[in-house]
C-alpha cells in the first residue's frame, strides 16, 4: 500500500503556515546534509557562505565571431540590473551540491519554481539520491517535473563554478533526451535554455544527443538557427522549410531503416531546391535575453547580441510546404518502384521546374529520367543560350534595327525607327566627327524639301501659340472642319517633320509643347 | 531635337523614355528606341497586324514570366499599330477589373479601355473624339471639295446623308442601332457647338451611363454599355473605325494573370469563358478589323488547375501540338511564349541605353565595352539571378549608375560600382554554405 503523504510534505512552504507540529520541531528550520563533506548551516550560527558579488553591471563580457556557421558573432553583456530575490539559491547550491543519498523513498514534490529551500527533508534526500543516478547516467522514472527543473536550475547557476560547461551541456541534454516524452514543458524550456546555455559557455550545440527530436525543437526554439548553425545554409533552409509542412512521411509503413535515409535525403534536398528562387542572404542581428522563465540569478543572467544568417523569413505557408513534400515524396516512391500515394498535388510551377530539375541529377534512373529531362528541355521560357560576348551583343543590336527598318510603313512615313544610331568607343567617334561635320550639311537640304504646313493649318497653329481658343475653334468651324480634326492634322505635320507631337489638348484647350515652342515660332516666322 | 552621328532622336520622347525606364516603368512613348531582339516575335505579331489591317481578325496570347518583357512588348506593338494608322487601346486587368463580372468589373474594363484609345497624333490616350471629329471633318471636307459651303442650307442634309451611310451599316451589329444613333447626335452636338450633348455622347461611348434610364434621358437610347455587353461595343468600334479609314482596332490586355488570381472557381471559368467567346470570334472571323493581344504569365496560360489550360475548351485550342517541342519555336499559333533575354541580349540593351542616356544629356558615353560587360556580370552573378534578373532591375540600376557618374564627373564607373564590382550588390554572397561577411574582420583574432 503506498505511503500517505502529510500535505506538507507534497505542497512545499505549507508547513510554514501550518500549526507547528506538537513536537515543538519545525523540521524545515534546519535541514541535515549527510555525507560528502559539506557542512551544515543553521540559521543559529551565523554562518554565511561567501558569494562572489562583483559582476559588473551591463558590461560587455565578451564578443566572439565565428567564420563558419550560421552565427557569425555575439556580444555577452553581464545583466543590467542587479536583483536578489532568488536570494540564497546559490548559496543553498553549493552546500547541497554534494549532497547525495544511496537510496531513498519517493516523495512527490511541487513547485511553480522550484527551489532548494522549499524542499523538506525527505524531498531533499530523495532529490539527491536522484540527481546522484542521474549524473551516472541513470534517469529514474519515478521523479516529477519540479525535481527536474530544479536540476536544471543548478545546472544553469552554478556553472561554472561547481559544473564545468561541458558536463553541464551534456547533462541538460540527456535530462532533456530522457524526460521530454514525461514532461512535456521540457521541450518548452530547454529548446531556449539549451540554446541560451551554449551560447553564453561557447559551446556547440550537443547534435549526437538531440538529433532525434530535433525536427520538434525547431518547431519551437526562436532562434532554429543556433540548432542548424553548422548545417549548410541551402539545407538549413530546406529543414525550416520541410519543417513546415503538417505532413510527415515517415508516418508511411513503407520507409524502413533500409530506406529511410533515401527518402530523407532527395526529399529535403528537393524541397531546398525550391527556395533557390526565393533565396536572400539575410543577415540580421538579434537581442536575446538568456534563461527567461527560468530561476537565474543576475550573475548568471546574460544579454547577448548575436548576429546571424536568418533563415526563418520565407514567405512559404503550410500548405505550399506540405505540398512540396508530398510532391517529393512521390518522386522518390516512383524511383524506389513503390506506389505513389498522393495525387494531383498541387506545386507551382516554378517549384515543379525545381525539383524535377533536382531529380533528374540526383535521383531518377531511366526511362523515368529521360522522360522528366524531354519536359525539363522543353523549357520554354529560358533563353537560348548564355555567357557575354561583345561582338553577339553587337550582331543583336544590328539585328533588332535592322527588323525595325523592316516594319517601318509606307517607305520612309516612320523616320524615327531609322533614327536609332550606333554605340561607338570614344576613340571612333573622333576619327568621324569630320564626317558629321559634312553629314548635317546633307540633313540641311534635305529638310528643306519636307513638306510645309498648309495655310489652315498655319493660321490655326498661330491662333494656338498666341492662346486665342475661341479664335481657333470658330475658324475650325468657318473651315467645315472641327477643332480636334485640325489639331490633330498640325500634329500630324509635326510628326512627320520632327516625329513628335506639338499639341496637348487639357480640357478642350490646346496649347504647345513647352520643347516646341522655338520650333513653332520658326514655322510660324516668329522673330521676337 | 538630340543628335548624335546626324542621326536625329526628339528629345521629348527620349525625355520620357528615360525616365520611365529609369523609374523601372515600361515606356508609353519611345519604346522602339530600347527594343533588342524579339526579332521573331515582332515579326509575328506585325504579320497579325496586316492580317487585320486586310479585314480579318487575330487573338493572341503573349505569355512570359515576371520580368520577361511581356508588358513591353505589348507597348512596342501598341506604337508599331499606331504608326501603321491603326486605333489603339490598351487596359492592365486587376481586381477592379475583369472581363466579366457581375460588380462593374467587366465595365470598368471598357471604360480604362475607351480612356486609353490612342492614334499616332494622339499617342497618350483620350484620342476617342478626336477619331470621332476627324472622320466628321473628313467627311465635310469631302463635301467643300465638290463645291458645298458649310454655310449652305443643304450642307447640313448631306452631311447627315454620309453620316447615316456609315451609321446604317453599322446596324447590322450587335448595339448597332443605338451606337449609330449616338454617332448621329455626336454629329449634330458638334455642328450646334452643344458641348453638353457631346460630352453625353462620349460618356456613352466610353461606357459611363450606369443606368439606362439616365441614358434614355440624355440621349433616347434604350441600352448602355455595361458588364454583360461591352465586348459587343468592342467588336462594334472596330468595324466603325475600319470603316471612317483606320486600318482596325488593336486592343491590349495585360496582367491576366489577375483572372488566374481569382479565387471564386465560377467567376474565374466566366472569364475564361469570356476569353474562349474572344479566340472563337476572332479565328471565326466574326471580329473583322480587331486584333486581341493578352499578355499573362506561364501559370496564366498552363495550370492545369487554374489557368487556362483548367477549361479545357481553351486548354485544347491553346496547348502546343505534339509536334510544337524542340528546338523549333510556332510562332503561328495563338500562344507566343517569351523566353528570357539572354545574357548578350542583356548586354545590347546596356549599349543601347548607353547611347541614349548620353544622347539626352549631350555627354559622351564614358563607360567602355569592358565595363558594360562587367555590370551585366556583376547582376547575374547575384544569389538566384539566373531565375529572378529582370531587364527592368539592371536597367534602373544602370541608368542610377550613369545619372551618378554625370552628376559627379570625377567618379569613374568602377569606384561608383565598387573595386571589384560588390558595390552594386549590397548583400552577402553565398557558395555552398560559406558565407562571408565583409567588415567583421576585426573580430577575427579574438
Amino acid at each position: 500500500m503506498a505511503k500517505k503523504h502529510d500535505l506538507d510534505d507534497i505542497i512545499s512552504g505549507l508547513g510554514d503556515i501550518l500549526p507547528p507540529p506538537l513536537n515543538g520541531k519545525n523540521e524545515k528550520s534546519r535541514v541535515n546534509v549527510k555525507k560528502g563533506g559539506v557542512r551544515q548551516v543553521s540559521p543559529s550560527n551565523g554562518e554565511k557562505v561567501e558569494r562572489l558579488d562583483t559582476m559588473p553591471l551591463g558590461e560587455v563580457l565578451e564578443r566572439r565571431s565565428y567564420k563558419d556557421g550560421l552565427i557569425k558573432e555575439i556580444e555577452i553583456k553581464s545583466w543590467g540590473t542587479k536583483f536578489d530575490f532568488y536570494g540564497d539559491f546559490e548559496e543553498k547550491g553549493e552546500l547541497y551540491f554534494y549532497h547525495f543519498e544511496p537510496k531513498a523513498e519517493y516523495i512527490p514534490f511541487f513547485s511553480f519554481t522550484p527551489q532548494y529551500g522549499q524542499l523538506n527533508q525527505r524531498q531533499l534526500d530523495y532529490y539527491a539520491f536522484w540527481r546522484h543516478n542521474v549524473r551516472k547516467g541513470k534517469y529514474i522514472k519515478k521523479i516529477d517535473f519540479s525535481y527536474v527543473l530544479l536540476f536544471i536550475y543548478e545546472i544553469i547557476n552554478l556553472t561554472p563554478k561547481l559544473i564545468s560547461p561541458k558536463d553541464g551541456c551534456r547533462m541538460l541534454a540527456e535530462i532533456w533526451k530522457n524526460y521530454r516524452s514525461m514532461f512535456m514543458p521540457i521541450d518548452k524550456y530547454l529548446c531556449e535554455w539549451m540554446c541560451d546555455y551554449c551560447l553564453v559557455h561557447n559551446l556547440p550545440c550537443p547534435h549526437d544527443i538531440i538529433d532525434p527530436f530535433l525536427q520538434e525543437i525547431l518547431k519551437r526554439t526562436s532562434l532554429p538557427e543556433f540548432y542548424l548553425n553548422h548545417t549548410p545554409l541551402s539545407r538549413a533552409e530546406g529543414i525550416m522549410f520541410q519543417n513546415k509542412s503538417v505532413y510527415d512521411y515517415n508516418s508511411s509503413k513503407y520507409v524502413n531503416d533500409e530506406n529511410r535515409e533515401v527518402f530523407d535525403k532527395h526529399i529535403s534536398s528537393a524541397v531546398s531546391s525550391c527556395l533557390d528562387f526565393q533565396r536572400e542572404n539575410n543577415i540580421i542581428s538579434v537581442v536575446r535575453d538568456s534563461y527567461v522563465g527560468a530561476l537565474c540569478l543576475y550573475t548568471q543572467k546574460r544579454r547577448m547580441n548575436i548576429t546571424h544568417v536568418c533563415i526563418t523569413d520565407q514567405i512559404f505557408d503550410e500548405q505550399t510546404a506540405t505540398n512540396a513534400v508530398k510532391y517529393a515524396e512521390n518522386m522518390v516512391r516512383m524511383e524506389l518502384g513503390i506506389k505513389g500515394r498522393h495525387k494531383d498535388v498541387e506545386v507551382s510551377h516554378d517549384m515543379k521546374q525545381k525539383m524535377d530539375s533536382y531529380f533528374v541529377s540526383n535521383l531518377l534512373t531511366g526511362d523515368k529520367a529521360e522522360q522528366l529531362k524531354t519536359e525539363l528541355a522543353d523549357d520554354k521560357y529560358q533563353p537560348t543560350s548564355t555567357g557575354f560576348s561583345a561582338e553577339e551583343a553587337e550582331h543583336i543590336e544590328e539585328e533588332s534595327r535592322a527588323v525595325l527598318s523592316i516594319l517601318e510603313v509606307d517607305g520612309g512615313e516612320n523616320e524615327e525607327l531609322k533614327s536609332i544610331p550606333v554605340l561607338e568607343e570614344p576613340k571612333q567617334r573622333e576619327e568621324k566627327s569630320g564626317e558629321d561635320k559634312k553629314n548635317s550639311e546633307q540633313d540641311n537640304t534635305e529638310s528643306e524639301q519636307k513638306p510645309t504646313l498648309d495655310d489652315v493649318s498655319q493660321e490655326a497653329l498661330l491662333m494656338i501659340y498666341e492662346g486665342r481658343t475661341d479664335d481657333f475653334m470658330k475658324y475650325a468651324s468657318s473651315k467645315g472642319t472641327l477643332p480636334e480634326a485640325l489639331a490633330d492634322e498640325i500634329n500630324y505635320f509635326a510628326f512627320l517633320n520632327i516625329e513628335d507631337i506639338i499639341l496637348e489638348e487639357r480640357d478642350g484647350v490646346y496649347t504647345v509643347l513647352d520643347e516646341y515652342m522655338e520650333v513653332v515660332k520658326q514655322w510660324l516666322n516668329i522673330t521676337d | 531635337m538630340a543628335e548624335h552621328n546626324g542621326l536625329k532622336v526628339p528629345r521629348r520622347v527620349l525625355g520620357l523614355l528615360l525616365s520611365s525606364i529609369g523609374a523601372g516603368v515600361v515606356p508609353r512613348v519611345g519604346a522602339s528606341y530600347i527594343a533588342i531582339g524579339r526579332n521573331e516575335e515582332i515579326t509575328a505579331l506585325v504579320k497579325d497586324l496586316d492580317f487585320v489591317a486586310d479585314g480579318g481578325s487575330a487573338m493572341r496570347f503573349v505569355i512570359g514570366k515576371y520580368g520577361s518583357g511581356k508588358s513591353f512588348l505589348i507597348t512596342l506593338m501598341r506604337g508599331y499599330a499606331m504608326d501603321r494608322n491603326f486605333v489603339t487601346a490598351d487596359v492592365d486587368l486587376s481586381p477592379e477589373r475583369k472581363l466579366c463580372a457581375s460588380n462593374g468589373s467587366g465595365s470598368a474594363t471598357y471604360r480604362e479601355l475607351m480612356r486609353n484609345v490612342c492614334i499616332k497624333t494622339s499617342p497618350e490616350g483620350g484620342a476617342l473624339s478626336t477619331v470621332i471629329s476627324k472622320w466628321l471633318s473628313s467627311l465635310s471636307m469631302e463635301l467643300v471639295k465638290q463645291g458645298m459651303s458649310p454655310e449652305d442650307e443643304s450642307f447640313d442634309t448631306a452631311m447627315r446623308s454620309r453620316v447615316f451611310d456609315v451609321c446604317s451599316e453599322l446596324e447590322g451589329n450587335v448595339g448597332g442601332f443605338d451606337f449609330a444613333r449616338v454617332l448621329t447626335l455626336y454629329y449634330t452636338a458638334s455642328k450646334n457647338r452643344d458641348d453638353e450633348l457631346k460630352s453625353s455622347c462620349m460618356r456613352w461611348f466610353c461606357g459611363e451611363y450606369s443606368t439606362k434610364t439616365e441614358a434614355k434621358a440624355a440621349l433616347k437610347v434604350s441600352e448602355i454599355i455595361n458588364d454583360n455587353n461591352w465586348y459587343e461595343y468592342i467588336k462594334l468600334w472596330a468595324v466603325f473605325f475600319k470603316k471612317i479609314g483606320y486600318r482596325g482596332f488593336a486592343v491590349f490586355i495585360d496582367e491576366c494573370v489577375n483572372l488566374y488570381k481569382i479565387s471564386n472557381r465560377i467567376s474565374r471559368e466566366k472569364n475564361y469563358e469570356k476569353l474562349l467567346s474572344m479566340f472563337n470570334d476572332s479565328l471565326g472571323g466574326r471580329s473583322p478589323g480587331l486584333a486581341l493581344f493578352l499578355g499573362g504569365t506561364p501559370q496564366f496560360l498552363e495550370d492545369t488547375r487554374r489557368g487556362l489550360y483548367s477549361y479545357e475548351a481553351l486548354r485544347s485550342r491553346l496547348a502546343d501540338g505534339r509536334y510544337a517541342v524542340g528546338e523549333y519555336k510556332n510562332l503561328m499559333g495563338p500562344v507566343i511564349r517569351l523566353r528570357r533575354m539572354s545574357d548578350n541580349e542583356l548586354l545590347a540593351l546596356i549599349n543601347r541605353v548607353s547611347i541614349l542616356h548620353g544622347q539626352y544629356y549631350g555627354e559622351e558615353c564614358k563607360v567602355t565595352a569592358d565595363e558594360r560587360t562587367l555590370f551585366c556580370k556583376i547582376c547575374l552573378e547575384r544569389a538566384g539571378a539566373d531565375t529572378m534578373i529582370t531587364p527592368r532591375e539592371m536597367i534602373r540600376e544602370y541608368i542610377t549608375v550613369l545619372d551618378i557618374m554625370l552628376q559627379n564627373p570625377g567618379a569613374s564607373f568602377m569606384s561608383i560600382i565598387g573595386g571589384d564590382g560588390k558595390g552594386i550588390d549590397l548583400k552577402s554572397k553565398q557558395d555552398d554554405g560559406e558565407i562571408e561577411i565583409e567588415g567583421f574582420d576585426e573580430f577575427d583574432d579574438l
